[in-house]
């Protein structure tokens, strides 16, 4: 179940961003015959990081306490007290824009509200730099378990 | 023609959303230097991690409604807001980046 949440979360993040990728596209092209496309990439926005805030959520909560004692006690402490610190808070900024970005949507003709097209633009740019800084400190994490286990078995030979 | 303003609820949601990500990163600075707080936090959900989501998500919806319902954000409801949008985001990340580093 662990390995299914820890591929599931950030494959969810990914979608989103490829999504917001979509809806940045399709408001910059915005013309009147595309405002449905741009309900759907918005929806999907928000439905992916909710998506990904939930299995993320999960695995956090059920599975990474063990990992964090086993990252904290490798060499690579920085990838728990520094990255994982700063990315289970920083991910509540893009989950509340993509929460945000449908109001937007639906609400205001893109095609001819150059305010709204400004500020769907605003928060994609966000979520897109946001959710891969938030996959790169991943990456980190993920580097920083493995460090540890490796010195842990190569202690463990040792012995 | 080109409308130049955001619809009331949209400006209303937006400003929440901003208000809501400062508030993010100054709960997160309580909770790191007020252990009790944290400890609070756990006891309400059964992880501080769980009750940080509730308390943003609860307040984004919940102040976005207010400032809706009492017409808060006419007056920016241009893009001034998302200069602040913005800001607000840049502060908080560097704030959260600044305090773990």
């Amino acid at each position: 179940m662990s390995n299914i949440l820890i591929l599931t979360h950030p494959a969810f993040g990914i979608l989103s961003v490829l999504a917001a990728v979509w809806l940045l596209v399709e408001t910059m092209n915005a013309n009147g015959l595309n405002q449905a496309r741009i309900t759907k990439a918005a929806y999907g926005v928000t439905i992916f990081m909710l998506l990904a805030w939930i299995f993320g959520g999960v695995w956090y909560v059920e599975y990474y306490p063990m990992e964090k004692a086993m990252i904290l006690n490798g060499p690579w402490a920085f990838a728990h007290s520094f990255y994982m610190e700063v990315k289970e808070h920083l991910f509540f900024i893009p989950l509340i824009l993509a929460l945000y970005l449908p109001v937007v949507v639906t609400r205001n003709r893109l095609h001819a509200n150059r305010t709204a097209r400004i500020m769907v633009v605003a928060i994609c740019i966000n979520i897109i730099i946001l959710s891969l800084s938030i996959e790169v400190a991943g990456a980190v994490i993920n580097q920083g378990s493995k460090v540890s286990f490796v010195q842990k078995d190569s202690l463990g030979d040792k012995q | 023609m080109d409308n130049q303003k955001l619809d009331m609820k949209s400006a209303a949601f937006g400003l929440s959303a901003i208000i809501t990500i400062v508030l993010n990163t100054f709960l997160v600075w309580a909770k790191e230097s007020y252990k009790p707080l944290e400890e609070a936090m756990t006891t309400l959900s059964g992880h501080h991690w769980i009750t940080h989501s509730i308390f943003d998500i609860v307040l984004f919806i919940g102040l976005g409604y207010i400032f809706y319902y009492i017409n808060v954000a006419d007056k920016i409801r241009d893009a001034r807001l998302v200069n602040v949008l913005y800001l607000s985001v840049i502060v908080s990340t560097l704030g959260l980046i600044g305090w773990f580093l």
